[in-house]
């Protein structure tokens, strides 16, 4: 007996549906069938009417992105299951059904050009490290397909002014090439790096498995620290200063040494709430007593990589 | 069942009922702590920004100070067990790396092997123990209650890094149902609190704060219960204010992983200090 999946598939055309809505197709199954395969199958036997995009079929062209039970992924990419629920990408105008009109974001990703910005002229033979070569395959892998960023929650509350992982990616790619001349570390913090929440969310979903978190987020963090600047790299090197004072780290000690007495003081309603109910730590409390064996271990001539 | 018990800073600061349920729990089940005394921070999320290296040395001090007891690690910290097993993996995978981290541990008296192993507080209960074991310790079953499991990203995600999938298993539905509680379904069980762009950026991480409270209002549920005390002192601490924002009046307790087995030990309310709380914990009778 022929094995079949039932998929139902979410419905809309803009111009004459009044609600979206679901329709259920059963799809005869064939062995490693893809998720593009079935609705493939679908337009070419059940319903013409069927939109969906599909172009290179190969992961590269990264047009094909929607939520597969709810988690977004390539059709090109993800295996059939027995039974799907199919819906558009989140945050984007639908054109029709599992379209969506990505303009909107690929516009703000390319805000930064995909080009190498050189001193001009560029003189020939241009040299490379191999180190920057390797360091740059990670961020040429994004096909921009956004999947991330229907699964980012930084991307989700800052409605108005977007956090987008692929943006970073670009500029994490120009920030390790030593030819390049643009202040990256400025340009990602406009870009919200510092509001990335660590989730790791975005590495699940990737379909080219980037390392998003330790090779674009906490590389960029790492330069905007070294360059000691911005909000993001005054917070680290409050973090890091309470470590080495304290030996353990306590939101008061890192307040008052990123943002200043003021800032600190005009928390103080929260604080002596928190202190109420025994949950403020004082900033000036005593360190913990092998300091010395943590100072030692993290002082700066323990940093070579 | 004998674990070298490390709560993290979290747990020692801003939730300190995390801590002392933790132990009123273990002490209940027959679970031995012996607390690394001194332990220290394991750097984070910030540490590895200044250098990856350093935050390998403070884990490795952690991983050492456990292999010297000769014990597997217990902690109560979904970022503390993420950051201790992404270097013990690595340490692991790179005898050249622990050489180097070898040598800054030299100066203070330790090394590290490889040996120690890392668990957190809800692995120990569903594995080492087991649900069995814990079902014969209820005395107070919590029927009725509804809770929505909030798991925090660093007990969920990279699986890789964490060699256990917590969330495909259902581990924290299986654990409320052993307390006979009801765990509710949501959108919102794996997804983020935002506790780390809480210092950066509070506006943000407050509109994340709200989305995950909302997603648990939405579903009925009684509590929320955490096995992390970063998304407690996210979800708990920045409540009033995250949903003050968005004109939510309603509240939701937190509760910590711990206080709700603890419940379900009867344990009494008073050692449970929910009085603690920021949010009030209206659970009781329900
Ligand atoms: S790790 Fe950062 S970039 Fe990735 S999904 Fe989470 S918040 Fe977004
Ligand atoms: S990082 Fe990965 S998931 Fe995000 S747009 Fe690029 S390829 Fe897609
Ligand atoms: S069709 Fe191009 S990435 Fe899937």
């Amino acid at each position: 007996m022929v094995k079949e999946i039932t998929v139902s598939i979410f419905r809309y055309d803009p111009e004459s549906d009044k609600h979206p809505s679901y329709q259920t197709y059963s799809v005869p199954s064939k062995e490693r069938m893809l998720v593009g395969d079935v609705l493939e199958y679908i337009h070419e036997n059940l319903d013409g009417s069927l939109a969906y995009r599909w172009e290179c079929r190969m992961r590269l062209c990264g047009g094909c992105t929607i939520l597969i039970n709810g988690k977004p992924g390539l059709i090109c990419r993800e295996q059939a299951e027995p039974s799907m629920t199919l819906e558009p990408l989140p945050f984007l105008p639908i054109v029709r059904d599992l379209v969506v009109d990505r303009k909107s974001l690929l516009d703000k990703i390319y805000s930064v050009p995909p080009l190498t910005r050189q001193k001009s002229p560029v003189r020939l033979p241009e040299p490379i490290a191999h180190e920057v070569i390797l360091g740059l395959r990670v961020p040429r892998q994004c096909v921009q397909c956004l999947a991330c960023v229907a699964v980012c929650p930084a991307t989700e509350v800052l409605t108005a002014d977007l956090f987008l992982p692929p943006k970073l990616i670009q500029i994490a790619g120009f920030a390790i090439d030593d030819r390049d001349t643009v202040d990256r570390v400025q340009e990602s913090e406009e870009s919200n790096l510092f509001d990335c929440a660590c989730c790791h969310a975005c590495e699940e979903v990737c379909p080219h498995e980037i390392n998003i978190s330790e090779k674009v987020i906490t590389a960029l963090r790492n330069k905007t620290y070294e360059h000691g600047i911005g909000r993001g790299g005054r917070y680290i090197k409050a973090f890091y200063d309470t470590l080495q004072a304290k030996g353990k780290v306590n939101a008061s000690g890192i307040l008052l040494r990123s943002q200043g007495y003021l800032r600190a003081i005009m928390k103080a309603p929260q604080g002596i709430r928190l202190i109420a109910r025994g949950k403020f730590v004082s900033p000036f409390g005593k360190p913990i007593p092998d300091i010395e064996d943590i100072r030692t271990i993290i002082g700066p001539t323990e940093q070579e990589k | 069942m004998k674990y070298a018990y490390y709560p993290g800073c979290a747990a020692k600061g801003s939730t300190p009922e995390a801590d002392f349920t933790t132990r009123l729990v273990a002490q209940t089940l027959g679970i031995e702590l012996l607390e690394l005394q001194n332990s220290g921070c394991c750097g984070a999320k910030e540490i590895r920004v200044v250098s990856r290296r350093l935050d390998l040395n403070l884990n490795a001090r952690i991983l050492s100070l456990a292999q010297g007891l000769g014990l597997d690690i217990l902690t109560i910290c979904n970022t503390c067990l993420l950051n201790l097993n992404q270097a013990n993996n690595q340490l692991k995978a790179e005898p050249e790396t622990l050489q180097k981290v070898n040598k800054s541990l030299s100066k203070i008296g330790l090394s590290y092997d490889g040996s120690t192993n890392v668990k957190h507080l809800l692995h120990v209960l569903l594995t080492d123990l087991g649900l069995d074991r814990l079902k014969q310790s209820v005395k107070t079953p919590l029927t009725g209650l509804k809770v929505a499991p909030f798991y925090g990203c660093h007990i969920v995600r990279p699986v890789k890094d964490l060699g256990f999938d917590v969330a495909k298993t259902e581990s924290l539905e299986a654990l409320v149902r052993t307390l006979h509680a009801h765990p509710v379904e949501y959108p919102g069980r794996t997804k983020c609190c935002g506790f780390y762009v809480l210092m950066p950026n509070e506006a943000a991480a407050s509109g994340m704060i709200a989305h995950r409270l909302e997603e648990a209002l939405k579903a009925d549920a009684d509590c929320i219960v955490t096995p992390c005390p970063l998304c407690h002192v996210a979800l708990d601490m920045f409540q009033e204010q995250a949903l003050g924002k968005v004109g939510i009046r309603r509240t939701i307790p937190v509760l910590h992983l711990p206080q709700l087995v603890g419940l379900a030990l009867g344990i009494s309310e008073k050692n449970l200090q929910f009085s603690r709380h920021l949010v009030r914990v209206n659970i009781l009778g329900k």
